[in-house]
């Protein structure tokens, strides 16, 4: 991890996106309080967190990655559990939970040992657990993952209405839809720096001029074809290129295609995503993180 | 705590093998004609390693599932956690030994004064026990290594305490003896199992208990190492 430095006020949610290995959920943890960073005091709130750490995590709401419960308890019981740890009174969480297990869709399972749960369930279960203190700063490690496409759709929902309007969300996922849904600024990250931030809007509009064809073969060229004017990403299953929005060169790139023995089975052209500006932004790619799309 | 209750009387299967097990292990030992001596040392064991197990496993499955870390992210302050989950432990355990102890108390004719000098030792000693078990979980790595560690000092304990030999009057080790918890728990059962109670039960129990309140402040201090568990790789 580099010196790194985020900025976001109530309201705000700030997406972390970046390659696996780029330093995403090492910073969601330190900023969660709970890896110590090595190189100098964290500062959250405005204050060194060792001055008062357990504050500062009661105002501090976080889901990682690997969702963790009892598994004899039932899902209602397990967030009770932790709304009783962040010292909320039984009388207060209770409406709130009822509201946030029906937007993630657990309350026919409240009353379920959490052990029967899919791992899908227990992210959302993680979720209710993670934003039912209303907390000041949501830190959320793909939150998403795992999840199908009605629950992520849910999630996309609970963040643009939810009732932690005065909450800060820093959260990581490479779903650009996801983010470009969601996220007030953006944060691309490279081997544990920042590299780029700013609003979807502004990232998308370095892209505004071009188009996205994804083509879907059967069969794999082995390495990137070069095109004047095109550079195309070659993935097992597809290629990507960006192009003029007038997408002239596609015939000349399905021909080459073509050429290198590839069966085409689909051509689809859509605008450019946020993986599409990291990758040109960055000159890495967000790939092996990709993750199915909402309702696809 | 609530937890602590809710997830040991929930796990049926778990709380009903707890209860039945130490009282297979008494009955046959308490019915048999093995000499008071032997008897007592045995019983002591049980309850001494059954004490210790009871905290320091799960404490440490929830430290590798990640578990503890969620508590301790809440801002609980983490040697309260852990001193609160023991309470859990210990009362637990000791539903848990009611039967077995309600055996050897019918079984010997225990007077009332034997019997609640019984109690109060008991639960001394799932206090303490529970406490070693907490201790050896914050410094163990695994499961087995939390077996190992918690009942090799809970006997190293109940070797101090002189369940198996008698130390020579004004040594270090007869000193040393009037201050390990378990030895309320020894005397009181060798009370029982041989109609000899002892006269000074106030005299007995103050240097165990004061002994138990520094394994409290030990564990509490322990405890707040787990604030933060994990370093950054930097």
């Amino acid at each position: 991890m580099q010196d790194i430095s985020l900025e976001g006020g109530p309201g705000e949610r700030i997406v972390l996106m970046g390659p696996n290995g780029s330093g995403k959920s090492t910073l969601l943890r330190s900023l969660a309080t709970e890896l110590l960073y090595p190189k100098g005091p964290l500062v959250i709130f405005g204050q060194p967190i060792f001055r008062n750490l357990q504050e500062v995590r009661r105002k501090i709401g976080f889901a990682g990655d690997h969702p963790i419960h009892l598994p004899s308890l039932t899902g209602m019981e397990n967030a009770q559990l932790f709304t009783d740890l962040y010292g909320l009174e039984r009388k207060d969480a209770g409406p709130v939970l009822e509201n946030l297990f029906a937007i993630f869709g657990l309350s026919k399972v409240k009353d379920v040992p959490v052990g029967s749960y899919s791992h899908g369930m227990k992210k959302k279960l993680q979720l209710v657990e993670s934003l039912a203190h209303n907390p000041k700063l949501i830190i959320l490690d793909e939150p998403t993952l795992g999840l199908d496409p009605s629950a992520l759709e849910a999630f996309v929902d609970s963040m643009n209405h939810n009732q932690n309007q005065d909450s800060c969300i820093v959260l990581a996922t490479n779903h650009p839809e996801l983010a470009t849904k969601v996220a007030t600024s953006v944060v691309f990250m490279v081997d544990g720096a920042i590299v780029v931030q700013g609003s979807p809007a502004e990232l998308l509009q370095r892209l505004d001029n071009e188009a996205k064809v994804e083509i879907w073969t059967s069969g794999t060229a082995g390495e990137d074809i070069v095109l004047e004017g095109i550079r195309a990403r070659v993935f097992s299953d597809r290629i990507i290129a960006n192009m003029p929005t007038d997408v002239a060169g596609l015939p000349i790139l399905m021909e080459k295609i073509l050429d290198v023995g590839l069966v085409i089975s689909k051509v689809e052209i859509t605008r450019p995503d946020l993986a599409d500006v990291f990758g040109l932004l960055t000159g890495t790619s967000l790939e092996n993180d990709h993750l199915p799309r909402a309702g696809s | 705590m609530k937890a602590e209750w809710r997830v040991g009387l929930r796990n049926r299967r778990l709380f009903f093998l707890n209860t039945v097990i130490p009282l297979a292990f008494v009955a046959p030992i308490i019915l048999s004609n093995a000499p008071p001596v032997h008897v007592t040392a045995i019983l002591v064991v049980l309850f001494a390693l059954f004490s210790t197990f009871g905290s320091s496993i799960p404490l440490i499955r929830d430290q590798e599932s990640g578990l503890l870390q969620r508590y301790v992210m809440t801002g609980l302050n983490p040697g309260r956690l852990v001193l609160e989950r023991t309470v859990g432990f210990v009362a637990i355990d000791f539903l848990q030994l009611i039967p077995a102890m309600l055996l050897i108390i019918f079984t010997y004719s225990s007077t009332l004064g034997s019997t609640l000098l019984f109690v109060v030792a008991v639960l001394l000693s799932l206090l303490a026990g529970n406490l070693v078990g907490v201790l050896a979980a914050t410094i163990a790595r695994s499961i087995a290594e939390g077996a190992l560690f918690s009942s090799g000092i809970a006997l190293y304990l109940v070797h101090l305490a002189g369940v198996f030999r008698v130390a020579s009057g004004g040594s270090l080790w007869a000193t040393l003896e009037l201050w390990i918890p378990f030895r309320p728990l020894y005397i009181a059962v060798r009370g029982i199992v041989t109609g000899i109670s002892p006269t000074d039960t106030m005299g007995l129990m103050a240097l165990p208990i004061v002994a138990t309140v520094g394994l409290v402040l030990v564990t509490y201090l322990r405890g707040q190492m787990l604030s933060i568990s994990k370093k950054m790789n930097s």
